[in-house]
């Protein structure tokens, strides 16, 4: 994968990560856990009232029992013990003030309790007494020995009952002195109340002494600094939590742009993708339009052919689609070139060249083709693409060129220029195979005047015939040719002896005998041959015209209608008849 | 040829988008999950407040009415577990508690006698005599401590001091876990209750919740606490009358009648003196526990719940009947004799207070 892609990836996984820390990090100030604290921390404090209450309750007689201070005690020290044990996060090293906190308050709670424990002991005893002295005095002073005590008992219980409800030392002192006056009697009934009294004095000192040091002990304001270190401690956790949650929102707005700006870049890069494909497509529809295109993947199998190279080859697409590659390359074009086209290809460049190709139902057409590889990245082909262009009009218009420069327009003969050429490609040859060429050179006898009487149509005609005759007298890889007015020349190769010229001479000659039927007019038509021989009479082409110009010359004077072979001896003698 | 290439490309393209759409998607759904969490926290927590408060108002209501009268009746036990309580009553009963697989909890807290055993100081293992007498185990979780000197606060601390005593169990927890674990019975018991299995915390869990079961209901008392005019004889509401008079319920109050606080063994008498033996260890009661001279021959006020049933009385065991018992309260704790006639009414009154355990009154 490249870089390019690493980049967007790496960013939005990065934002992702930091986006779930900074959410985790959101949840350290838990506001659920905190008002559970809260919540826990008050209703210690709501305890500690409760303990105050039942105190206060017990103390005036209104409770009974000691059952709801035992609860209530019991429910301060869980709650305390819920604290320091049962949440961590009250014991972090940032809370230190908070342990601090729980654990003077626990203290606290410590000496309360026991001064709970002190007030429910010496709460019974001062009850045990007051519930019996009223009884005792009761019966004492039904008792008529304790007569004389009589005022000090009932002043005694009054005044004992008034100190208990409202502790004053005037009372205590009043009360003291009843006490002392009843202790000298001898009873053992008036000495109990005298004990008993003295108890409730005394009782009634120590719980005063025990509630006013048990109120005195702040506990409820150290539940209140629990509370309140707590509320600090948490505060800066809900601020650095509510930066954390900014930071988030930033974070997600900044990911929300990045996504926005991938979307959007995505979206242009489609658009210009798209306009790409267009051109692309357009361009290709041209090509389609213009060229006959064909493709070959690598395995050589022909995986696309368009429209145009259906038309000009007759096959259909399903045809062609599947085949081998030869058969975009079979024609004219020599095989041995095709492997070439390939491994040329192969390499990366492309192969141009003409074709000649079959159509489906046997014509012939021609192609230029250009076979371009269609590279990956690594320069390594995966398709070759065939761009052909129909040049058959071309090649018909080349054809003809040719043929009206080395043909005679009127007899279709090869001529002086294709049989020039013809006979000196044919020399080497001869000379490596040790055979002979024979050139004759033919001249129509008394053309001028059968062309003056019967018209120069007759004359062509006459031509013609005498074109087709030469023709038809010679093997097919010889070669006859009209080089002008009524000379014709023939070339015989691959002659062993002079004898061979013989028999086509003879063809030549078989008919001058009877005359021919030339435009409706009998004709008697003749020649006069002269031949000359190649290596014999000459070394190149045109030594042999000339010689072999003599030799039919020879002929001419000697009469026409017959052959003459080349001396040495003619040329001088053509010399001199020139001259003459 | 060239059409492939281009479709081919859309299509990659295409898909690229795709993704690119999802991820945006679920980046944004985190957003919104994160948003919708923090709104979440809020309602949470005010439903949690409003509930608590409930609670608070009907432990004060509750209060209030409980502390009406000295004595209230006891209510039954309620919300525990069934497989704890008969698992618990297993182990109550076993005798590989201790070292020598001779003591169980049962040996010293008769269940049939009343909770306790009969003996002023009971026997442990080897025939360890233990110092003091022991209490009743019904209705313990209704005291607000354990032991007679308090050095428990909850049943679930206790249950460690006898394990370990070496005049009563004499053990420890690893060898109890070892020999219960070999017991197939108990490790099914165990794992159909506790996901741990067998441990030292689950061993005392299940005793504890099987003791809090163990709570006497349906007392005639309470019967007639409730209305029930008739529960009890004529001489049992005198005995009550003479226990308030006298000044008893200034200390045995509550569900209980005591177990809710320390009182001193001799506020009107010195009764350590008139016993004649010699102070023990165990005599000096709480001051064990927090060493404050204050605290001397204080113990937990007992509750006198099952008192007919469980002589000899007092942490030494020193009063063989409850007759004996209720003179030496009377001398020494409300600074008064009593007349005989006295003393039986508040015995009548007294055996009012047993109540039924398994729907049977204790000790018939």
């Amino acid at each position: 994968m490249s870089a390019g892609e690493w980049k967007p990836k790496l960013i939005i996984f990065a934002a992702i990560a930091v986006l779930t820390f900074l959410f985790f990090k959101t949840k350290i100030a838990d506001a659920d856990k905190y008002h559970e604290l809260v919540l826990e921390i008050q209703n210690l404090s709501y305890q500690d009232s409760l303990v105050n209450e039942s105190i206060l309750k017990l103390n005036t007689d209104l409770f009974a029992n000691y059952d709801s201070l035992a609860s209530q005690s019991r429910k301060i020290k869980n709650r305390l013990d819920r604290l320091k044990y049962t949440h961590p996060e009250l014991h972090s090293q940032q809370s230190t003030d908070i342990v601090r906190a729980i654990n003077e308050a626990e203290e606290q709670f410590e000496s309360k309790l026991l001064l709970v424990e002190r007030f429910k002991s010496h709460n019974g005893v001062l009850k045990n007494s007051l519930y019996y002295l009223p009884t005792a005095v009761q019966d004492s002073l039904k008792n008529s020995d304790n007569k004389i005590f009589y005022s000090d008992l009932s002043h005694l219980l009054r005044t004992i009952l008034l100190f208990n409800t409202r502790p004053t030392d005037q009372y205590m002192d009043q009360a003291t002195m009843y006490i002392e006056k009843i202790k000298k009697s001898e009873q053992p009934d008036l000495q109990e109340i005298a004990l008993h009294a003295a108890n409730i004095i005394k009782q009634r000192n120590k719980l005063l002494n025990i509630i006013d040091s048990l109120f005195a002990v702040p506990a409820k304001q150290s539940v209140d600094n629990i509370y309140h270190s707590y509320s600090s401690h948490y505060a800066t956790k809900v601020k650095s939590a509510t930066r954390y949650r900014i930071a988030m929102y930033v974070m997600g707005l900044v990911l929300v742009m990045y996504m926005l700006h991938l979307f959007l870049s995505l979206r242009r890069t489609m658009r210009s993708l798209e306009n790409t494909l267009g051109e692309v497509a357009f361009q290709k529809n041209a090509l389609d339009e213009s060229a006959i295109v064909a493709s070959v993947n690598t395995e050589g199998v022909i995986d696309y052919v368009n429209e145009k190279f259906c038309r000009i080859s007759q096959f259909t697409k399903n045809e062609l689609i599947g085949q081998p590659r030869e058969i975009l390359m079979d024609g004219f074009h020599t095989v041995n070139d095709i492997p070439e086209i390939w491994t040329q290809c192969a390499r990366g460049e492309s192969w141009t060249g003409e074709l000649n190709k079959q159509k489906k139902d046997g014509t012939d057409y021609w192609v230029e083709a250009t076979i371009v590889p269609f590279l990956d990245k690594d320069m390594v082909p995966v398709k070759y693409v065939a761009l052909l262009t129909d040049i058959t009009d071309r090649k018909l218009v080349e054809e003809k060129n040719y043929h009206l420069a080395h043909y005679d327009f009127l007899t279709k003969l090869p001529n002086r220029i294709l049989y020039t050429s013809t006979i000196e490609n044919a020399l080497p040859s001869a000379i490596e195979s040790e055979s002979k060429v024979a050139i004759l050179f033919i001249d129509l006898d008394n053309f001028k005047q059968i062309n003056d009487t019967m018209g120069h149509a007759t004359g062509d005609e006459l031509l013609k015939f005498v074109a087709d005759h030469l023709s038809c007298s010679i093997k097919d890889s010889d070669i006859v040719s009209r080089l002008g007015g009524d000379e014709f020349t023939i070339g015989l190769f691959n002659l062993k002896s002079s004898h061979d010229v013989e028999l086509v001479v003879e063809n030549i000659m078989s008919i001058t005998k009877v005359p021919v039927l030339i435009d409706q007019k009998s004709i008697t038509v003749s020649f006069s041959v002269g031949v000359s021989m190649f290596p014999d009479h000459a070394n190149d082409v045109s030594t042999l015209l000339k010689t072999a110009d003599l030799a039919m010359y020879k002929a001419k004077s000697e009469g026409k209608n017959k052959c003459v072979y080349f001396r040495d001896g003619m040329a001088q003698h053509d010399l001199s008849r020139r001259a003459g | 040829m060239l059409n492939t290439t281009c479709d081919d490309t859309f299509a990659i393209m295409e898909t690229n988008l795709r993704i690119s759409c999802n991820r945006f998607l679920s980046i944004m759904l985190i957003l919104f999950m994160a948003l919708g969490c923090s709104r979440e926290n809020t309602s949470v927590s005010e439903n949690s407040r409003i509930s608590e408060s409930v609670d608070f108002l009907d432990t004060a209501a509750a209060n209030a009415i409980d502390s009406d009268s000295p004595i209230h009746p006891i209510s039954g036990p309620q919300n525990l577990s069934k497989d704890k309580v008969s698992l618990g009553e297993m182990l109550f009963h076993e005798p590989r508690l201790s070292s020598n697989d001779s003591i169980s909890c049962a040996h010293c807290h008769n269940l049939a006698a009343g909770g306790g055993d009969s003996l002023p100081g009971s026997i442990g293992v080897n025939g360890g005599q233990g110092d003091v007498n022991s209490p009743t185990v019904f209705n313990a979780g209704l005291n607000f401590s354990q032991f007679w000197d308090g050095r428990a606060e909850t049943l679930g601390e206790q249950v460690e001091g006898p394990i370990h005593n070496p005049v009563e169990m004499d053990s420890n927890w690893p060898d109890i876990v070892d020999k219960l674990s070999i017991d197939n019975e108990y490790r099914t018991l165990f794992s159909q209750i506790y996901s741990d299995g067998i441990t030292d915390r689950n061993i005392v869990d299940a005793i504890t919740v099987f003791e809090q079961s163990l709570v006497t209901v349906n007392s005639p008392f309470d019967r007639y606490l409730m209305g029930e005019n008739d529960a009890i004889s004529v001489n049992a509401k005198l005995g009550y009358e003479k226990f308030k008079e006298y000044g008893c319920v200034a200390c045995h109050q509550g569900s209980n009648v005591g177990g809710n606080l320390y009182q001193q063994f001799g506020v009107m008498g010195d009764y350590f003196a008139d016993r004649g033996l010699e102070i023990r260890k165990s005599d000096l009661g709480r001051y064990n526990v927090t060493g404050l001279d204050d605290d001397k021959y204080v113990f937990k006020v007992p509750s006198l719940r099952l008192a007919v049933l469980t002589a000899p009385y007092f942490h030494d065991g020193s009063a063989p009947t409850l007759k004996d018992a209720v003179r030496i309260m009377i001398k020494y704790q409300i600074g008064r004799t009593a007349s005989e006639e006295d003393e039986e009414l508040i015995i009548e009154f007294l055996h009012s207070l047993v109540g039924d355990y398994k729907g049977k009154r204790l000790g018939q």
